[in-house]
C-alpha cells in the first residue's frame, strides 16, 4: 500500500514536471512571439554558448558590487538550477533513485537558505525594490524549495497528508516557475536575462570594451526612431522584459534625485507593458509597484505593442528629463541599455514631430544654421586665443596635435581654461595648432536631442574637414567633443586619435616632457568625474594622476569614478528643461560640500558651467589645466 | 463668408551671423497660421469634395534651388510653389499675376535677405486692389469676414473684420508654435507649376541707389546744431558722460523709495 | 454750400515787418504770421525758428496715443525740423486727438485730425486724409515714425500707392545728406539720398531742440471731411482691449519688475509690481527656488526682454541675467551689495534692503497716485 502510494507520489511528480515544462514551453513561445513583433536585428545562434561567461564574468561584475545580494543570487538561483536539473533526471526520467533525491534535498537546501536571506531583505527592503509580484517571489520559491525539500526527504517520513501538502507547495512554486514566465511574471528574468546575455544589442561589451555610441540611423532609409514599441530592435525588446526591477538605476539616476518626472526602473517597465500587449489587451501601468516618476501618477498610462508610447505609454517629459550620463547603464545587473532605448524615441520626436522642448527646437535651428550650439560666428570660436601665438591650422601645413576646442570655447569662463590650456601644451613644446573656423560643432547635442540629420550633416562636413588636414592627434578640453569625434565619428568613415587633454598632459608630466612643480594650492580637494569622460570613455585615471603630480590630495566625494553623478549638463538637459523639485549641479555640489571640499576639479565645459551655475555659498571650481597651469615651472622659458 | 483659396509666402532667408540660407522666420509664422487656419476650415466641414476644399498655396517667388526652401518643408508645408525667377525680376507683378484668384494672402512683415522694407504684402495689395491688414495675432474666419486680432503695443490688441480677398502681414510675436520636423522636410515637395512657367516681368528702377556698409558702424544721431558758448564747448569736452549709472548708498529707504520715484518721473516711465 | 470760383483776398495776409516798421504783405504767402506772432507772445527762451514765410514743408503724420504724441513722433517731428532750411516750415499731421503744446517739438504748423484715433482701424479713411493734405500742402518730404500704432501701416500704405515716389522705411539714421537702414536681415548698413517719404525708427533723432516753433493750429478742413469721401469700408473695427500688465509676455513687456535671490517676500514684490502695473520676471535663482514660474526666467537661457523700464530686485546680475537684458533702456536696481554686477549695468542703483525699500515704494506709489486723482 505504501509502496503503491509512493510510486504513485512519484508518478503524480513526473507528471507535474512535465505539466510544467509544457506550461513553459507554450508561455517562452509566446514570449518569443512578443519579442518578435520588434525589427530585425543580426544576432549569432552560437552566442547561446557565451551565456554561461557572459553572466559569471559580466553580469555578476556589477552584481557582486552588492556581495549580499550576490551571495544570495548566487545559492538562490544556483540552487534552483541545480535543482530543476536533478528534478528533470530524476522525476522527468523516471529514474526516482535515492542517491539523487539526496542531492535534490541538498540543492534545496541551498535554494531555501538563499530565498531565506531575500525574504529577509524584502521585510526592510530599499525603496528601490519594486513590491507587487516580487514580493510575492520570496513565498512562491520557499514553498517550490520545500515542496521538493519534503519530496526528496527519506521515503518513511511521508504520510498522506504531508505528500499533498508537498504536492501543493511544489505546484504553487512551479506555477510560479513554468507559468510565471510565460505570463510575464517575475521569473521571466531568468529566461530573458540569458537570453539578452547572448543576444545583447551591444555585443562589444562582452569582448572588455566599452560601448558607449550611440547607432547612427539609416534616414535614407526613413528610419526616424522608436515611435511604438514594435519600432526597437526585437533584441532591445528582449532586454526590456530582462528587468528585474532592482531599481540599481533609479537609486542612480540623477534626473529620478531631482525630482525630475524620470525613473529607468519604470521607463523600461512601461516599454515591457507595451511590449506584452497586443491592441485588443493594451494594458495600464496600475500594477506597478515601484516608484512612480516624480510627479506623475501611476495608473493613468497604457499602452501596446504597436500603438505610439509617447505620451498615453510615457510622457514626453520623460523622455526629455534624461541627461544620458549612462548611470543607469552602468549599474544595471540586467546590462539593459536605457539610454539607447531613451534616445530612439527621442529621435522619432524630434525628427518626425520637431517637438523637443524649451530651448531645444532654438539650439538645433542654430547648429543646422550656424554650425555653433550657441548661434554664434564660427569665426568667433578661437577669438580668446588671438595674443596666445598660437597656430591655426592650415591645409598642407601638418602638424602632431590638432585642438579642437568645442563649444566651450565661446563661454568666456571657460576660454580661462583653454588659455591655461595652451599655456601647458605651449610649455611641454608640443607641435600643437587650433582649428580656428574650420571647425563646426561635432553635433554631439544634436544627436542626444534626437537630431540624427543635424548630427550627421555636421558629422560628414567635420570629417571632410578633418580629412583636408594633416595631423596626427585630436585633442579636446570637452569630454562631449571627445565621445563625438572618437566614438561615434567612426561610423561615419572618419577615424580619428582623439585624447582628452587629461590624457594628453599625464602623458607629457610622466614622460617628463612637461614639467610642474607643487601647486601652491592648499584648499581641500575633490575631483568630479565628468560623464562623457567617465563613463563614456573610462578615463578615471589620468585626470587623478595628474592632480597628485602636483601634490594635490583627492578627496573622493560619494559617488565617483565610473560611478560618478552627473553634472546635469549632458544630453541636452539643460535645454529642455525639465522642472523638477531641485536641480540635479546643486545635488552634486551638496556632495562636495558634505566632504567640505572648498575646491572642486572638474575637466569639462559642461560641468564647469553647470557646477558653477549653483548659486549660494559654494567651493570653487577649476578645470584640471588651470591647476597644472598654476604649478607650471617659472623658470623654464618654453621654446621658440 | 467662403474661402477657398488661401497663400502663403515665404522668402528666402539668410542667418545674420553664418549667412546660412534659412526658412526667414517671420514668413513661417505666416505659413503656420495658413496650416492652422486651413485645418481648422476643413475640419469644420469634412466630408466636403477635394474641390471644396480650402487650400493652402505656399508659394514662393525667387530661386527654386535656395537651399532655405527645405526649411519650410521641414516646417510643415507639403508642397511648395516655386515662380522661378532671378534677383532683377519684378516679384510683384509676378506674383500678383499667380495670386489674382486667391482668396486670403498671408506674409511675415519682413523679409531678410534683400531691402527688408517689409512694403512687399502693401505693394502685391496694391497691385490686387485686396484689402490689407498688417501686424496680425491671430485670424478667424466669421460670418461677416475674417478676423483678424491685431498687435499693437503696450498689451494692447485690437479686433478687426476685414472683407477678402485680403492681404494679411502677420506680426513677429504671432503664437504660432514652429516645429521643425526632418521627415517632413524628405516628404515634402518642391515643384515648378507648369502654369508658373511665364515670362518674368523685368523689374523697374525703384529709384533709390543704394550704398552698402558695414554694421559695424554705428548709426548717428540726429542732433541740432546748438550755437554753444565756447566755455560750453570747453565743458563738454573735459567733462566726459558719466558711464555708470547713478548709485545711491545713503539714506533711508523712503528716500531711495523717492529717488526711484523722481527717475521713473523724470523719463515719463510712470504718468502719476 | 456754394461753390464759387472768385477769387478772394484774404485779409490777413501774410506781412514782413519791414526795418522802419511798415509792414508789407507778402504775395503768394500763407498766414504763418500768426503763428509768429503767437510764439512770440509764448514769451519762450529759445530762439524762434518757425520760418515767416515757408517756402516748402516738411510734413510729418503721426498717431497720438491719449491726446499726447510719444517718443518716436517727436523724434520725427524734431528731425523734421533740424533738416528743415530757413525757408522750410515742420507740418505735423496728427492723427487722433491732440492736447499737448507742441512748440518745443519742432512743429510749425499743426494739423489735428481727431477722429482720425489709432484705437479705430480705418486705413481708408487715413489714407485719403493725408494724400488730401499732401495735395494741398505739396510738401516737399513725408517723416512718419515706423511703429506699430499705425504711422507704419500708414506709412507702407501711403508708399504703395504711389509707387513712383521714392520712399525709404526702418531708416535708423538720416540727415540731409543721405539716409541710412539696416538690410540683407540686418548685415548690412544701406545707405541712400533722402527720399520723399522717410518711415523712421525710433531713437533716430534728439528731441532736445536748440529752438521753438509756433505750433500753428492748421484749420482741419485742409484734410477735407473725412469720414464722406471713403464710400466702401472694407475693414470693421471691432474695438480695442488690453491685456493686463500681469499677463503680458515678457517679451512684449514694456515695464518689467523682477526679482532675485534677494527678494524674500514674493507678496511686497507683487504688489509693487501691481503698483507699477508692471510685468513680473525673475532670475534663474528665485525660478529654481520656486518662488516663480519657468516661463518668467529672464537671461540667455530664459527669455530676452527689451522693456523701457527693467527694475531689478535683489538681481546680482550674472553675465546670462545681463545678456537677457542688454536691450532694456532703463535699468534700476536695488541690491543690498554696491559691488554687484547688476549696479554697473544699471542706470540707477539703490543700495540697502529690498524688502524695506519695496515698502516705502508702495508707500510713496500710493501718495503720488493720490496726488495725482486729487489734482485731475
Amino acid at each position: 500500500m505504501q509502496m503503491l502510494n509512493y510510486t504513485g507520489f512519484n508518478y503524480s511528480v513526473t507528471a507535474l514536471f512535465w505539466l510544467a515544462s509544457a506550461a513553459l514551453t507554450i508561455g517562452l513561445w509566446r514570449r518569443t512571439q512578443l519579442w518578435r513583433a520588434g525589427q530585425p536585428a543580426a544576432f549569432l545562434w552560437l552566442n547561446l554558448l557565451a551565456i554561461p561567461k557572459r553572466y559569471f564574468v559580466d553580469l555578476h561584475h556589477v552584481v557582486s558590487r552588492e556581495p549580499y545580494i550576490a551571495r544570495t543570487h548566487v545559492a538562490t538561483a544556483g540552487g534552483a538550477v541545480a535543482t530543476l536539473a536533478l528534478v528533470a533526471v530524476n522525476y522527468g526520467l523516471m529514474m526516482y533513485s535515492a542517491a539523487l533525491n539526496w542531492a535534490i534535498l541538498s540543492a534545496t537546501t541551498i535554494m531555501l537558505g538563499g530565498v531565506f536571506f531575500i525574504w529577509l531583505r524584502r521585510r526592510n527592503a530599499p525603496a528601490r525594490l519594486s513590491r507587487g509580484a516580487w514580493s510575492r517571489l520570496p513565498y512562491t520559491l520557499a514553498a517550490f524549495a520545500i515542496g521538493l525539500l519534503i519530496i526528496s526527504l527519506p521515503v518513511p517520513i511521508i504520510s498522506g497528508s504531508v505528500a499533498l501538502l508537498a504536492l501543493l507547495l511544489l505546484l504553487a512554486g512551479s506555477a510560479e516557475l513554468a507559468l510565471g514566465i510565460g505570463l510575464g511574471g517575475p521569473m521571466k528574468h531568468a529566461i530573458a536575462g540569458l537570453l539578452h546575455l547572448a543576444f545583447h544589442p551591444r555585443q562589444e561589451r562582452f569582448s572588455g570594451k566599452l560601448s558607449t555610441a550611440l547607432k547612427p540611423l539609416m534616414l535614407e532609409n526613413g528610419q526616424y526612431g522608436v515611435s511604438k514599441p514594435s519600432d526597437f530592435k526585437w533584441n532591445q525588446l528582449l532586454g526590456f522584459d530582462a528587468c528585474v526591477q532592482c531599481g540599481k538605476c533609479e537609486a542612480a539616476c540623477p534626473a529620478f534625485a531631482a525630482g525630475q518626472p524620470l525613473n529607468p526602473k519604470k521607463l523600461i517597465q512601461d516599454l515591457v507593458i507595451g511590449l506584452s500587449n497586443d491592441e485588443k489587451s493594451g494594458a495600464t501601468d496600475a500594477s506597478f509597484a515601484g516608484s512612480p516618476y516624480p510627479g506623475v501618477a501611476v495608473g493613468d498610462h497604457s499602452g501596446s505593442i504597436h500603438a505610439p508610447i509617447i505620451p498615453l505609454l510615457i510622457p514626453a517629459e520623460t523622455l526629455w528629463s534624461c541627461t544620458t550620463c549612462r548611470a543607469c547603464v552602468q549599474e544595471c545587473p540586467m546590462l539593459i541599455e536605457h539610454v539607447d532605448a531613451i534616445v530612439d524615441m527621442r529621435r522619432n520626436l524630434t525628427l518626425t514631430q520637431g517637438s523637443a522642448p524649451g530651448k531645444a527646437p532654438q539650439t538645433l535651428e542654430n547648429l543646422r544654421e550656424t554650425s555653433t550650439v550657441g548661434g554664434y560666428d564660427r569665426n568667433a570660436r578661437y577669438h580668446w586665443a588671438v595674443d596666445l601665438d598660437v597656430k591655426t591650422i592650415q591645409k598642407n601645413s601638418p602638424v602632431d596635435i590638432l585642438l579642437v576646442a568645442g563649444e566651450g570655447a565661446f563661454d568666456m569662463r571657460y576660454q580661462r581654461s583653454l588659455r591655461a590650456l595652451v599655456k601647458l601644451l605651449k610649455a611641454a613644446n608640443l607641435d600643437f595648432a587650433i582649428m580656428g573656423a574650420l571647425e563646426r560643432d561635432t553635433g554631439d547635442t544634436a544627436r542626444r536631442l534626437g537630431d540624427e540629420a543635424t548630427f550627421q550633416m555636421l558629422a560628414k562636413q567635420n570629417i571632410e574637414t578633418f580629412n583636408s588636414l594633416t595631423f596626427k592627434r585630436i585633442v579636446t578640453a570637452d569630454p562631449h567633443v571627445m565621445h563625438s569625434l572618437k566614438n561615434e565619428y567612426p561610423a561615419f568613415g572618419g577615424h580619428y586619435q582623439v585624447l582628452h587633454h587629461t590624457t594628453l598632459l599625464a602623458e607629457l608630466v610622466s614622460s617628463g616632457q612637461l614639467k610642474l612643480e607643487k601647486s601652491t594650492e592648499t584648499r581641500k580637494l575633490t575631483y568630479h568625474d565628468p560623464c562623457y569622460l567617465g563613463r563614456y570613455n573610462g578615463e578615471t585615471e589620468a585626470p587623478r594622476t595628474l592632480l597628485k603630480s602636483i601634490g594635490l590630495q583627492i578627496n573622493e566625494m560619494e559617488r565617483s569614478g565610473l560611478r560618478g553623478r552627473c553634472c546635469g549638463g549632458g544630453g541636452g538637459a539643460p535645454l529642455t528643461d525639465i522642472p523638477g523639485k531641485q536641480r540635479i549641479p546643486d545635488i552634486r555640489i551638496q556632495d562636495a560640500r558634505s566632504i567640505d571640499a572648498e575646491l572642486v576639479a572638474v575637466a569639462c565645459p559642461q560641468c564647469t558651467s553647470m557646477l558653477e551655475g549653483v548659486v549660494g555659498k559654494r567651493p570653487d571650481v577649476l578645470d584640471i589645466a588651470e591647476l597644472l597651469a598654476s604649478a607650471l615651472d617659472q623658470n623654464v622659458e618654453p621654446a621658440r | 463668408m467662403i474661402i477657398k483659396k488661401i497663400a502663403a509666402l515665404v522668402s528666402a532667408g539668410r542667418h545674420p551671423v553664418s549667412g546660412e540660407a534659412r526658412h526667414c522666420r517671420n514668413d513661417s509664422l505666416a505659413m503656420g497660421i495658413g496650416l492652422a487656419l486651413t485645418k481648422k476650415i476643413n475640419a469644420i466641414s469634412p466630408n466636403a469634395g477635394s474641390t471644396n476644399k480650402t487650400s493652402l498655396r505656399v508659394m514662393h517667388a525667387g530661386n527654386p534651388d535656395n537651399a532655405a526652401l527645405k526649411d519650410y518643408l521641414a516646417l510643415g508645408a507639403k508642397n511648395i510653389d516655386v515662380i522661378a525667377l532671378t534677383a532683377e525680376c519684378n516679384i510683384i507683378d509676378s506674383l500678383a499675376n499667380e495670386l489674382t484668384n486667391t482668396d486670403l494672402i498671408l506674409t511675415g512683415s519682413r523679409a531678410e535677405n534683400g531691402q527688408d522694407s517689409g512694403l512687399v504684402p502693401y505693394l502685391l495689395a496694391e497691385k490686387l486692389s485686396f484689402s490689407l491688414v498688417a501686424n496680425a495675432l491671430e485670424v478667424e474666419l466669421t460670418p461677416e469676414g475674417l478676423e483678424v486680432l491685431q498687435f499693437l503695443p503696450k498689451g494692447k490688441r485690437r479686433s478687426v473684420i476685414v472683407q477678402l480677398p485680403a492681404v494679411v502681414v502677420i506680426h513677429p510675436l504671432a503664437p504660432v508654435e514652429l516645429r521643425h520636423a526632418y521627415a517632413q522636410q524628405v516628404t515634402g515637395n518642391i515643384s515648378q507649376h507648369p502654369s508658373l512657367r511665364f515670362t518674368p516681368v523685368m523689374d523697374q528702377d525703384n529709384g533709390l541707389q543704394w550704398q552698402k556698409q558695414s554694421i559695424l558702424r554705428k548709426p548717428i544721431k540726429l542732433k541740432a546744431r546748438e550755437n554753444k558758448s565756447g566755455h560750453a564747448r570747453m565743458l563738454s569736452a573735459t567733462v566726459s558722460e558719466n558711464k555708470g549709472g547713478a548709485v545711491v548708498i545713503d539714506g533711508n529707504s523712503v528716500e531711495k523709495a523717492q529717488v526711484i520715484l523722481r527717475y521713473l518721473r523724470e523719463h515719463r516711465l510712470i504718468n502719476f | 454750400m456754394i461753390e464759387n470760383n472768385a477769387k478772394r483776398i484774404n485779409p490777413r495776409r501774410a506781412y514782413e515787418i519791414m526795418e522802419n516798421g511798415v509792414k508789407r504783405i507778402v504775395l503768394g504767402a500763407t498766414s504763418d504770421f500768426i503763428a509768429h506772432e503767437a510764439a512770440l507772445q509764448h514769451g519762450t527762451s529759445k530762439p524762434l525758428r518757425t520760418p515767416k514765410q515757408a517756402k516748402t514743408r516738411i510734413l510729418v503724420v503721426a498717431h497720438s496715443d491719449r491726446g499726447t504724441l510719444d517718443d518716436h513722433a517727436k523724434q520725427c517731428l524734431a528731425a523734421a525740423a533740424i533738416l528743415a532750411d530757413a525757408n522750410t516750415a515742420v507740418v505735423a499731421l496728427v492723427l487722433g486727438e491732440l492736447h499737448e503744446d507742441l512748440t518745443n517739438t519742432g512743429a510749425d504748423e499743426v494739423l489735428v485730425i481727431a477722429e482720425l484715433d489709432y484705437v479705430a482701424f480705418q486705413p481708408e479713411s487715413e489714407l485719403f486724409c493725408v494724400k488730401a493734405v499732401v495735395e494741398t500742402l505739396q510738401p516737399s518730404h513725408i517723416f512718419m515714425p515706423d511703429n506699430l500704432i499705425g504711422d507704419g501701416d500708414l506709412g507702407r500704405r501711403l508708399i504703395a500707392s504711389q509707387p513712383e515716389k521714392l520712399a525709404a522705411t526702418h531708416v535708423i539714421e538720416l540727415n540731409l545728406g543721405h539716409i541710412a537702414n539696416y538690410q540683407l536681415g540686418g548685415t548690412v548698413l544701406a545707405l541712400t539720398n533722402l527720399p520723399f517719404i522717410v518711415l523712421l525708427a525710433p531713437e533716430t533723432a534728439d528731441t532736445n531742440l536748440p529752438f521753438a516753433a509756433s505750433a500753428l493750429k492748421l484749420d482741419q478742413a485742409l484734410a477735407h471731411p473725412v469720414k464722406d469721401k471713403v464710400a466702401i469700408a472694407n475693414y470693421t473695427s471691432l474695438g480695442i482691449q488690453t491685456i493686463a500688465a500681469a499677463k503680458i509676455a515678457l517679451e512684449e513687456a514694456d515695464f518689467i519688475v523682477s526679482a532675485g535671490n534677494g527678494v524674500n517676500n514674493v507678496q511686497t514684490f507683487q504688489t509693487l509690481a501691481t503698483a507699477l502695473d508692471a510685468t513680473i520676471g525673475a532670475s534663474r535663482v528665485a525660478v529654481d527656488d520656486g518662488k516663480f514660474a519657468r516661463d518668467k526666467q529672464i537671461g540667455a537661457t530664459g527669455k530676452t526682454v527689451s522693456s523701457s523700464t527693467y527694475f531689478a530686485i535683489g538681481i546680482s546680475g550674472a553675465v546670462q541675467h545681463l545678456q537677457g537684458i542688454k536691450d532694456c533702456r532703463h535699468v534700476i536696481a536695488i541690491n543690498r551689495d554696491h559691488s554687484a554686477a547688476i549696479v554697473k549695468r544699471a542706470n540707477l542703483s539703490l543700495i540697502g534692503d529690498a524688502e524695506e525699500i519695496m515698502q516705502a515704494l508702495i508707500t510713496a506709489i500710493a501718495e503720488a497716485k493720490l496726488a495725482t486723482q486729487e489734482a485731475a
